[in-house]
């Protein structure tokens, strides 16, 4: 089968002041389709730096890189955003849902962004919130909730739209281990429904959810470990 | 003391920490507060200022609206003219007033020192200068002595300013004698300094008692005649007197005088008239203006420019509070931090105003700089231009307190709100809100949209009011004069100030116009004794043989007395019959060429050629024949209407008194220059010429009034627009700044740079709404207040409204152009990346 993700030799440079900083060194990935992947290392690494790279949110960088077997290298920014816009939903750390809309209007942008239709939005708004039970939010702006409901929203809003990929930065990084847990296990389901997805976290107990764990240090990939002990 | 001078240091080093801040505020407040100093000293000269004589709120002036028959005379409104006997009557036996003056403007031609100049006199009655409490600066002014016998008080006083123009302020002028209009008349004195008479624009050169009345005037003002309306009367209430008091006083001795007049009427009145007539009231006006040029709309001209000159100015200060605002936001933790530190609001407001009070007056110096310079090109234009005279582009001490006035208020007006609102804040809402003070200021952003819709309601209205009278000015320009002013010089002589009659005139006239024919690149010469086109008229009702029956006012028809060439030289065409020729003179048959539209309404489905009327009503024998038929011209105004008009030669009018020429050249009528002066001075070097202009100078001087409202409101209605620009500007570049972390997420989620900027216009879009929506009544109030100076558009013009809508939705999108662009160019990373 072919890879979701393949990456070859692919570099990212800062520049200031006329000396080049290394970000991300000849990066070679290659992640499968339904695969979880978790990124780790020390704080500095790259791990985000890589997860927007993937994401096509950060476009300046060298090497190659094919999503589905598209070259995105080779593609203009159009493209790009078409592409990420077709398949990959985002969970951030500080969920960075919008304050002055509601949770129904959160949960509605990714699709707005696509033209589905007022009609057909709206129902899978509430399937939604059904199947993330928080139905009796939907009213709700996002400073009424709790963190953890609040990226039980930021979830919801990365799924709705049924991403190939979903991209994680530290999900549960401002969470309660209780609440972090939950995020969790909504992770792993999705995972088992068929999403692929890439986190990135710090804690040991997250990585046990994946199948696979990526050591990043200093731009470089320094270890890979499948994951025997999955909690399952 | 100690505080406030810390408040006023801390003040300047903040602003001067922020140069760019502070120098935008300080220009838009100088702009507001410029052009608001200009137009309220023009509007203070003209409609504010009281006269400069003793205690002016005594003043009133008399009127006596009702019938009036006979020979009226007035520059306004008739009921304000009064005859001889009425004044005397009035004077002599009220008790509510210490004094009645009675006054009359007259044009002078004054010869001293070998030369002859025009200058404008005013008749006045001997208590004129006792009345108003004016002293004499040399020699005397005139006293009851004056008022005994007419024509035996041959004596002249002259204004202050006439004496030290003309007399370079020489003491040895008392005495001489100046020959005034042939008369000669011996200076007596000169009045006190700065008294310029009591008609607000126009100055008296030099005072004459009413007893030389005959002499000085040219339309047969009488002294004994009740039906002989000439005069306006002014009158100081005696102490202690109310104006209700004054007025019943006078209407107690008016019926009687009233009664005493009414057997002197011999029109055929009927009962009603007659009742109506002696149930006329004396009404009383505040005299303290003196009489006001705002009879020909001056006034609400002033009015309307002043309103909209203030609202540039409200829309200055918005802005400024609106920037205060943004810089308040940025400044809250400093606030937070000065409250945990044990400050009061109190004082922390007191701080903040301190900073905007010191904006203001940085503005208000500059700005009373500007407004001093816009005055000095505004006056002379007016006074040029408007015959509006003795405007002075001084600051004078009230313009000076407006204008302090105003920058204070400004300074409360934008410096206020934001403080208090900025203020508001406890400590823990902002120290608890750690990185971001996110909600603290979406609360003022809103209030800051509100301020930018307010400007955007104020701009509307500004647009539409520029709209409307540019439409007006574009609709006079292309009026159809009916006649042609290329290549048309005009100029005008009055004999009869030089002690010419009417058949030594004619003579003259006659001789004057074969000597500008024959001289080198005139093509024709004509001459009308009613100028055209400069507000004068001469009318009379008028009986024509077989004629419809009209009613009272449509028999009335304005008349001019021309010569052989006047409608071939100004271009007029000729519709059927015949212009006049030198063979219709005095004693040749009486004849007169009509307009259209005295055709229409007096001769209607009939041959006017060899039609009879005569001027006057009853019995009169219409022995005048219409030879031929004109198109219709506009006499009077470019702005009048076209009225029934009647020609005929001006050897066949009773009694002529002055004329206007008009001389059709090959080329550039200026390159005549002075040939026509040369010549009339070979015929009588005492007689001054005046009034030498193209006919095309004619016009634009015609259309004075409506191009200075249109330039002045388009260029606020300019800097309205530039300054609402401003303001949406700063309010999204804010809003973009704000929303920085919801548009990287948007874009994060799939947002292309269309819709990231579709989010940007959708905040403009939301400000105009509602800025037009109250913008748009404002606008047609206003319009409805002004709708008398419009011309040819009405104040509901859906195609000004629309283009002012239009114009600001460009303005709009002018300003959302940057911050959109910013707004697109929000990159997620960086966006996102401090989580
Ligand atoms: N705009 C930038 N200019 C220069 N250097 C940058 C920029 N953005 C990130 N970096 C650098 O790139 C490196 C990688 O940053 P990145 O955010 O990917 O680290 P990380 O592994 O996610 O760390 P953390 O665990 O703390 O989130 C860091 O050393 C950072 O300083
Ligand atoms: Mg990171």
């Amino acid at each position: 089968m072919e890879p979701l993700i393949q990456m070859r030799n692919l570099e990212k440079v800062y520049e200031a002041g006329g000396s080049k900083f290394y970000v991300l060194r000849r990066i070679s990935l290659d992640i499968q389709p339904g695969e979880f992947v978790t990124f780790m290392g020390p704080s500095g690494a790259g791990k985000s730096t890589l997860l927007s790279i993937i994401g096509m949110l950060d476009g300046s960088w060298t090497g190659e890189y094919y999503f589905n077997g598209e070259p995105v290298h080779r593609l203009n920014v159009k493209k790009r955003n078409e592409l990420h816009k077709a398949n990959i939903g985002f969970v951030f750390q500080s969920y960075h849902l919008i304050d002055n809309l509601t949770v129904f209007e959160n949960l509605e942008i990714p699709l707005s962004y696509k033209n589905v239709p007022h009609k057909e939005r709206v129902s899978l708004v509430c399937d939604i919130l059904d199947r993330f039970n928080i139905v009796g939010k939907k009213d709700l702006f996002p400073n009424q909730l709790s963190g953890g409901q609040q990226q039980l929203v930021g979830v919801a809003r990365a799924v709705i739209q049924s991403p190939k990929l979903i991209l994680a930065d530290e999900p549960t990084g401002n969470l309660h281990s209780a609440q972090g847990e939950e995020i969790m296990e909504l992770f792993r389901k999705l995972n088992e429904a068929g999403t692929s997805i890439i986190q990135v976290t710090h804690s040991e107990r997250n990585a046990a959810y994946s199948h696979r764990v990526i050591q990043l240090k200093d731009g470089w990939v320094v270890s890979e470990t499948s994951n025997a002990a999955r909690v399952v | 003391m100690q505080n406030l001078w810390k408040d006023i240091t801390f003040g300047l080093r903040m602003l001067a920490k922020s140069p760019g801040f502070t120098a935008i505020a300080v220009i838009t407040l100088a702009l507001g507060i410029g052009a608001n100093t200009a137009i309220f000293s023009l509007m203070n000269q003209v409609l504010l200022k009281r006269l400069p004589v003793k205690s002016p709120d005594e003043l009133v002036i008399l009127l006596a609206p009702g019938p009036q028959t006979g020979h009226v005379s007035s520059d306004g409104d008739s009921a304000e003219s009064f005859s001889y006997p009425m004044y005397k009557g009035l004077r002599d036996r009220n008790s509510v007033f210490s004094g009645i003056l009675a006054r009359y403007r007259f044009e002078a031609s004054v010869a001293s020192h070998g030369q002859t100049d025009r200058a404008s006199g005013e008749v006045v009655s001997g208590n004129y200068f006792e009345v108003l409490g004016v002293r004499a600066a040399l020699g005397r002014v005139f006293s009851q002595d004056d008022d005994r016998v007419p024509g035996a008080q041959p004596v002249v006083v002259l204004s202050h300013s006439y004496w030290t123009r003309h007399f370079g302020g020489d003491p040895s002028v008392l005495n001489k004698v100046l020959l005034i209009n042939n008369v000669e008349m011996t200076v007596v004195g000169v009045s006190q300094s700065g008294f310029t008479g009591v008609q607000v624009g126009k100055i008296p050169d030099l005072f004459v008692p009413m007893m030389m009345t005959q002499q000085m005037t040219q339309h047969g003002e009488t002294l004994d005649k009740w039906n002989d309306y000439w005069m306006t009367l002014l009158a100081r209430r005696k102490p202690g007197i109310s104006e209700q008091q004054a007025e019943a006083g006078i209407n107690a001795v008016y019926r009687p005088l009233l009664e005493e007049q009414l057997p002197q009427i011999k029109s055929a009145w009927n009962e009603d008239k007659r009742q109506k007539f002696l149930n006329k009231k004396i009404t009383l006006s505040s005299g303290a203006h003196g009489r006001t040029i705002a009879q020909d709309g001056s006034g609400e001209q002033l009015i309307t420019l002043f309103v909209m000159v203030a609202l540039v100015l409200l829309i200055a200060c918005t802005n400024v509070a609106n920037l205060l605002l943004a810089r308040g936001a940025s400044r809250q933790r400093e606030f937070a931090i000065r409250t945990a530190m044990g400050a009061s609001r109190g004082r922390m407001i007191r701080q903040l105003l301190a900073e905007s009070l010191l904006c203001a007056f940085g503005g208000g110096a500059l700005g009373i700089l500007l407004g001093t310079w816009l005055m000095r090109i505004l006056t002379p234009i007016v006074v040029a231009s408007a015959g509006v005279q003795g405007l002075t582009e001084k600051l004078d001490p009230n313009v000076l307190t407006f204008a302090i006035g105003v920058t204070v208020l400004c300074g409360i007006f934008f410096g206020l709100i934001p403080a208090w609102r900025v203020t508001r804040l406890g400590v823990s809402d902002v120290i608890k809100d750690q990185g971001s003070t996110a909600s603290a200021s979406a609360s003022h952003v809103g209030f800051r949209k509100v301020l930018v819709a307010g400007q955007v309601a104020f701009t509307m209205l500004l647009l539409a009011g520029a709209g409307l009278f540019m439409r007006s000015l574009w609709n006079l320009r292309n009026q159809d004069l009916g006649l042609k002013t290329d290549n048309v010089i005009t100029f005008s002589i009055q004999p009869s100030l030089n002690g010419y009659d009417t058949p030594r005139s004619i003579a003259l006239f006659d001789q004057l116009r074969a000597r500008l024919a024959a001289l080198p690149g005139v093509r024709s010469v004509g001459t009308g004794d009613v100028p055209t086109l400069s507000g004068d008229d001469e009318g009379s009702n008028i009986t024509v043989e077989g004629g419809p029956q009209l009613a009272e006012e449509l028999q009335d028809v304005d008349h001019d007395g021309v010569s052989p060439g006047y409608f071939a030289t100004l271009g007029i065409p000729l519709l059927s019959g015949r212009e006049f020729t030198e063979a219709d003179g005095t004693a040749a048959p009486k004849v007169a060429i009509a307009s259209e539209a005295m055709v229409k309404r007096f001769l209607p489905g009939r041959n006017p050629l060899g039609a009879h009327f005569a001027f006057g009503g009853g019995k009169v024998k219409p022995d005048i024949e219409i030879v031929g038929v004109v198109k219709d011209v506009k006499q009077e105004h470019v702005s009048s209407a076209i009225q029934p008009y009647l020609y005929v030669p001006y050897a066949q009018r009773p009694k002529l008194t002055g004329m206007t020429f008009y001389v059709r050249s090959t080329q550039d009528p200026l390159l005549l220059g002075s040939t026509f002066e040369k010549a009339v001075r070979e015929l009588d070097a005492n007689l001054p010429v005046y009034d030498v202009k193209t006919m095309e100078r004619v016009v634009e001087e015609d259309l004075f009034s409506a191009r200075m409202v249109a330039v002045l409101s388009a260029s606020f209605a300019g800097l309205a627009a530039l300054l609402a620009a401003l303001g949406i500007y700063g309010v999204l570049a804010y809003v973009v700044v704000q929303r920085t972390r919801e548009i990287g997420i948007r874009m994060a989620l799939g947002a292309v740079a269309g819709q990231v900027r579709l989010l940007i216009v959708k905040e403009v879009g939301s400000m105009v709404l509602i800025g037009v929506a109250v913008g748009l009544p404002l606008a047609y109030g206003l319009a409805r207040f002004s709708e008398s100076l419009l011309y040819g558009v009405h104040a509901g013009d859906p195609a000004v409204y629309l283009s002012g809508l239009g114009f600001i939705g460009l303005i709009a999108l002018a300003a959302c152009l940057v911050p959109a662009r910013r707004a697109t160019r929000v990159d997620p990373l960086v966006a996102l990346r401090y989580q």
